[in-house]
């Protein structure tokens, strides 16, 4: 059966139109977002967080009921489910406290289902320099890239202590990426547009969050979010260390040779431009979050 | 009736997109593409509405479908709580004055198929039984020392106000109503006693036309559970008189017509029916009429004297309909 009739017969919703080729639909309700899922563990990990973080201030992109009242529908080769999907971003600056609260709620859920094995990955990390050692295909023009590598070791080695450091620290179980084009406002509220992939062990998600942030905001925004994400979810006794290992990363290495990989060369300017941009970007970022970890150990002190 | 708006939020959890609100008190009529829907802020702590909805889904059990059913949200939730207060929402059902749907007939029938499909005979206590005969009492004593001390302060006015002058004109017959009501508490409570019983049904808690819409078909159906209770059948039976005798379908012949009809599915014991004469004799209406010209400016004294004049009249009608409902146990005794 279609799709389109299927999710017809099913829900209450009536679908009108692909939006989105098997992924996005317009329905009499808006668009809804059709999620096709093979592991049934998966699906019921992403069912559970979606249900459990919703609350008063924030909404999240749920499982749609169908008519007779399940959360999904079977199909041949796994599952379907239906969501909402909203396009309107949700703003950050002075909303730190939303979304501040929202992380952390995050991790607590992340932490109280980390011993959930279904569909879970270990944290990819410690290798995200293993497809970027032999640069040669990449021809002569990336000595930027490469002069960069041994500092990126560098940068890999101390998060690789940081992780042996703190081996003992229960890791919370979250979706690896964690963006703040997630966010979107409905009705003046938070609504976080989930994914679907295997959820990681770590903060990587968390790390990937700030970066994007901090892409938008500035120091004083990022000081604020920390607060708040720690308000909810304390951020002491290790986790801060593993948020600043998950940014010392050099996660900009590895993206830098994927462009380059995936584009024409022509583009190569453009790219290793970028890359020097996230580079020192990134380079703040830290000193800012380390800044924030130590004035919060000093109160803590006190 | 009022124009009203909604937060949009509650209605996104519903996928509503309405055309037109109206708000109808503490319930909106969100008119859409889709259909009418009734969408209701309800006064309730999360206890309060675990309860409710536990009390929907018993109704479900035993079959009880004369009940508007609660529309879930697109998550499948009985309600939204928006961090304040708890919505729920049901299709938009009319309640039409105006048709000649026999709503006591309804409600009585009804009331007797709800109270016999939860009747429960509590095993019997005498602990239990005393602290409720004892907390009808003082409750009885308090509100007649309430009238009492109304009475002197009106009695000590140089001016009387034509309610207060109203109200001492009828203030020994109503004593003697409020010692009536204590004297069949007493006779309930022996009944109790002597039969070592005691039962409880669901009880509705608040029967009234208010809370009765019909569908398409011209059916009568119940809202509003929100007051659900497991306790003797009485008390929805005394809430369902005191509404019903304010309506110019009352007559004594219609109540105990009514009486027969709910007793078709559930016998009232001996006891039950003092109990129900006490709580139908103590001029409970006036008490609440007497709060109202205390604590309000807002009504004039005309609004006040005619609202007195209209608990007076219904104080006496359930006074002798409460007479005849004793009588065949009286002339057994």
């Amino acid at each position: 059966m279609d799709v389109i009739e299927l999710i017809g017969k099913h829900y209450t919703v009536a679908p009108i139109r692909w939006k989105q080729s098997n992924e996005l639909l317009e329905s009499d309700c808006g668009v809804k977002q059709v999620r096709f899922w093979t592991d049934e563990g998966l699906m019921n990990w992403h069912h559970a967080w979606r249900n459990h973080i919703e609350t008063d201030f924030v909404l999240t992109d749920r499982m749609h009921r169908t008519s007779d009242g399940a959360w999904f529908v079977p199909i041949d080769d796994g599952f379907l489910t239906l969501h909402d999907y909203h396009s309107e971003p949700f703003p950050k600056r002075n909303n730190e406290h939303i979304w501040g609260r929202f992380i952390g709620e995050l991790l607590e859920f992340g932490l109280e289902r980390s011993q959930f094995q279904g569909g879970k990955r270990e944290s990819s990390t410690l290798t995200i320099l293993d497809d970027v050692t032999d640069l040669r295909h990449l021809g002569s023009t990336l000595s930027v890239v490469r002069n960069s590598l041994p500092e990126a070791k560098r940068r890999l080695k101390k998060v690789t202590e940081v992780y042996e450091r703190l081996h003992h620290i229960p890791k919370p179980l979250l979706e690896p990426s964690l963006l703040t084009t997630q966010g979107k406002r409905v009705h003046g509220s938070l609504f976080w547009q989930g994914g679907n992939s295997a959820p990681e062990s770590g903060l990587q998600g968390v790390g990937r969050f700030l970066a994007d942030w901090y892409s938008a905001t500035d120091t004083k925004s990022i000081h604020t979010l920390l607060d708040q994400i720690h308000e909810r979810f304390n951020l002491m006794g290790g986790y801060d260390q593993l948020i600043i290992a998950e940014l010392i990363a050099p996660r900009e290495v590895q993206r830098c040779v994927k462009r380059l990989e995936s584009s024409e060369l022509d583009q190569s300017e453009h790219i290793l431009d970028r890359f020097e941009q996230e580079w020192e970007m990134n380079r703040k970022l830290v000193e800012d979050v380390c800044t924030w970890s130590e004035h919060l150990a000093k109160k803590v002190v006190r | 009736m009022n124009a009203a708006s909604v937060d949009g939020v509650i209605l996104y959890y519903y996928d509503l997109f309405p055309e037109k609100i109206e708000s109808y008190g503490q319930v909106q009529k969100i008119t859409t593409s889709r259909g009418s829907y009734a969408l209701k802020e309800a006064k309730m702590d999360q206890e309060q509405m675990t309860w409710f909805l536990h009390c929907m889904e018993r109704l479900g059990e035993i079959g009880y479908n004369r009940v508007v059913p609660i529309v879930p949200t697109k998550y499948g939730d009985p309600y939204v709580f928006n961090g304040y207060h708890f919505y729920y929402l049901t299709k938009w059902l009319e309640n039409d004055a105006r048709t000649s749907f026999q709503y006591e007939d309804f409600m009585i029938d009804e009331l007797g198929k709800i109270h016999s499909n939860t009747v429960k005979a509590q095993s019997f206590s005498e602990e239990v039984v005393k602290d409720s005969y004892g907390a009808l009492v003082r409750r009885f004593e308090e509100r007649q020392l309430e009238m009492e001390r109304f009475t002197e302060m009106s009695e000590r006015q140089t001016y009387i106000s034509p309610f207060e002058l109203r109200y001492l004109s009828q203030f020994h017959r109503l004593m003697r109503m409020a010692e009536d009501a204590k004297q069949h508490v007493v006779g309930w409570y022996q009944g109790c006693e002597e039969e070592k019983r005691y039962r409880s049904v669901l009880c509705h808690g608040r029967p009234f036309r208010g809370h009765i819409v019909l569908d398409q078909l011209g059916e009568g159906n119940f809202i509003n559970f929100e007051k659900t209770i497991l306790d003797t059948p009485v008390r929805d039976l005394a809430y369902f008189y005191r509404a019903a005798a304010h309506y110019p379908e009352w007559s004594e012949q219609a109540a105990l017509e009514w009486l027969g009809q709910y007793e078709r599915h559930l016998p009232l014991l001996p006891e039950e029916k003092l109990l129900l004469a006490s709580y139908l004799k103590f001029p409970e209406p006036v008490f609440s009429t007497i709060q109202t010209y205390q604590g309000t400016h807002e009504l004039s004294q005309l609004e006040l004297v005619r609202r007195l004049d209209r608990k007076l009249n219904v104080m006496r009608t359930l006074d002798s309909f409460a007479n005849q409902l004793l009588q065949p146990i009286t002339e057994m005794g």
